[in-house]
């Protein structure tokens, strides 16, 4: 009997500690919704009065942005444009180097180069955009400019930047990808006689392939939100992009380049930009978690 | 035989790794000095302006006469016409190329024309350095000197703004930024407007008040303010970095005492028309609210190439053909500089 009571005694006072615990985890899960909640609502609550002001055709397909004209043209059609071509160069450039480098890593590096390459690559991951960006102007912008003419700020300058920036998200989630197969899909691929190469490239990088397209998902969420280094060297003419090697403007920069000086409809607009973005990486990150369910099953 | 091919291929592999890091940094190394390269006359000129509403460019826009203004001058009624002096703008076109670079801070500028030999870009007076060239207007070389006789037209006034009645500080302060002490300070980096000013004789009575506006316009102010504190430690100033335009339309609304601007004000912001004050709750002394202008330095706005640009020396019709598009490569630019002179010799 007394025992009893002890033991319930226990239970409760284990129940409290329990509950309480459970509170604080659950607020501060809460934190972090609350906070994407209230960007939501900010964003949405003032950019889509705008484009209903602007006209949501004339907004997202207009080629003219003109803010202090009168009366303004506000066309954001250019900087969709910019950012998807920008984004694409980047897939385009990283990608391949990003998967080949993973795969290299999981199956082919020695030990001891591993042990210089990985903080290598999670150096290149903790470097601010900002660096990156002073990095291109002083290097990338004037070897374009010499090999391809131009001012050298251009979408492929951007793209191959934005290739560098996005190396370290492919390889690190690629690399966990292939390395979470099965081992014995690559030992049963040896056994049937394959070579090492073989068994890397067509049993063992196909078998990851979810991993890997997520990886791909997260770095053009990485390339498409990238503001500071694509300012300093994408030229940021507002204008249809009129070739590879001729400067382009990206949603971000606009944003980040006019908001300082902007006022009432101006103002709204760029918010209306951000919506824009917003809505490209919810998009994105949509389909990065469809791949992750993928992945899991 | 079999190790020896594998010790082979991986020694081909390791080459053929290096060979390609060699090629990569050496690559680098061309792209960095391209300096010495002679000037090709043929290229396309690199226009590079400033962003939508920066107050460089708005002045540099004014001065080149690059954005097309149109006025509703027809508006004849008698009411109209009494109250307001200057007609409304109806239609205002930004002329400039839509091919310019648009980069948003003066070193990003400073650093593409460095790099860039075609490049041709403008930036405020005081950040002035010997890695570009500057360019003479019309022969008129752009030194301090210059803005300060007059002779050379490039140039954008700081201006500070408030109301007729204004407490004792600000009165107080506004006479050291005028004072001899305070011109001093702001001819470090800037330009006087008057060499001639009398020492600094205010009372320093203590309070507080509260300065804002134009960035560009700040940098000055702090430094006059701490200076100005060193002097009278009661005061309490604190500053406030907006912009022009929030700047005028604080000082006007009363939240700022006195506001800075990197532009003179429009006539719709001084606030001597009835009209400005709608919505404003003690319309029985309007006069008051009517905002007082003072210029405390000028700025002036120098125009950038390359080192290696043999050009020096641009007409203002020139740099406006340049930045509207017309002039596409910097041969064209040197076909009119050719065809004036001999105009001129003839």
């Amino acid at each position: 009997m007394n025992y009893e009571i002890k033991k319930m005694k226990t239970n409760m006072k284990n129940n409290l500690k329990e509950n309480i615990m459970h509170a604080i985890f659950l607020i501060a899960a809460l934190t972090s919704i609350i906070a994407v909640i209230l960007i939501c609502v900010f964003l949405f609550a003032n950019g889509f009065p705008a484009i209903g002001k602007i006209g949501i055709f004339k907004f997202l397909l207009g080629k003219d942005w003109s803010p202090t004209d009168i009366p303004a043209v506000y066309g954001i059609a250019p900087m969709v444009l910019g950012s998807l071509y920008v984004t694409a160069g980047a897939i385009l450039f990283g990608v391949p180097i990003g998967i080949i480098t993973a795969l290299f890593m999981a199956r082919y590096c020695p030990n001891r180069l591993y042990k210089i390459i990985k903080p290598a690559f999670d150096l290149l991951a903790g470097i601010p955009s900002i660096v990156y960006g002073f990095f291109g102007l002083m290097v990338l912008v004037p070897i374009t400019q010499n090999l391809f003419g131009g001012t050298g700020k251009s979408i492929f300058t951007a793209s191959i930047l934005l290739g560098i920036m996005i190396l370290p998200t492919i390889i690190s989630i690629s690399e966990a990808a292939i390395r979470a197969v099965p081992e014995s899909y690559y030992e049963g691929a040896l056994g049937l006689g394959a070579s090492h190469n073989h068994a890397a490239y067509s049993i063992v990088l196909p078998a990851a392939r979810s991993g890997i397209f997520a990886s791909v998902a997260l770095g053009i969420g990485r390339a498409i939100g990238e503001t500071m280094a694509v300012v300093m060297i994408a030229g940021n003419q507002a204008r249809m992009p009129a070739g590879v090697f001729k400067g382009v403007r990206t949603l971000t920069a606009n944003i980040v380049i006019e908001m300082g000086y902007a006022a009432d409809l101006h103002r709204e607009a760029l918010i209306a930009t951000g919506v824009v973005l917003f809505v490209f990486i919810l998009l994105i990150n949509l389909s990065f978690s469809l791949m992750k369910r993928r992945i899991v099953r | 035989m079999i190790e020896t091919i594998k010790y082979n291929s991986k020694i081909i592999c390791i080459s053929i790794a290096i060979l390609i890091i060699v090629a990569l940094g050496l690559s680098v190394f061309t792209g960095c000095r391209n300096t010495t390269q002679e000037f090709d006359s043929t290229k396309d000129i690199d226009v590079i302006s400033r962003e939508e509403g920066s107050g460089t460019k708005g002045a540099f826009s004014e001065l080149f006469e690059l954005i097309q203004v149109q006025k509703a001058d027809n508006i004849n009624d008698a009411n109209v016409a009494n109250t307001v002096k200057s007609s409304k703008i109806i239609l205002q076109k930004d002329l400039t190329t839509k091919d310019a670079s648009v980069e948003n801070s003066t070193n990003t500028i400073m650093t593409t024309v460095e790099n860039d030999p075609y490049a041709i870009g403008y930036i405020s007076m005081g950040s002035m350095n010997d890695k570009v060239k500057p360019i003479e207007i019309d022969g008129i070389a752009p030194t301090p000197e210059n803005v300060k006789n007059g002779s050379y037209k490039i140039s954008r006034p700081f201006i500070i703004t408030y109301k007729s009645q204004i407490s004792p500080l600000a009165e107080d302060f506004i006479g050291f930024i005028l004072s001899k002490e305070g011109q001093k300070i702001a001819n470090e980096t800037y330009i006087e407007v008057d060499a001639n000013a009398d020492r600094y004789a205010g009372n320093m009575p203590s309070g507080s008040i509260v300065i804002g506006g134009s960035s560009s316009v700040s940098p000055l102010m702090e430094t006059l303010i701490d200076a100005y504190k060193s002097i009278n430690p009661q005061a309490k100033l604190q500053l406030q970095i907006t912009d022009s335009t929030t700047g005028i339309a604080k000082t006007s609304e009363g939240t700022y005492d006195i506001g800075m601007s990197s532009r003179d004000l429009k006539e719709s912001e001084k606030g001597e028309t009835p009209d400005a004050n709608i919505g404003d709750h003690d319309n029985d002394n309007n006069n008051n609210n009517a905002l007082i202008e003072t210029k405390i330095a000028l700025d002036g706005i120098t125009l950038i190439v390359n080192k290696s640009n043999p050009i020096d020396n641009l007409s203002k019709d020139a740099v406006r053909d340049i930045y509207i598009g017309k002039f596409k490569t910097w041969n064209d630019v040197n076909v009119t500089i050719r065809n004036l002179s001999e105009n001129k010799s003839e």
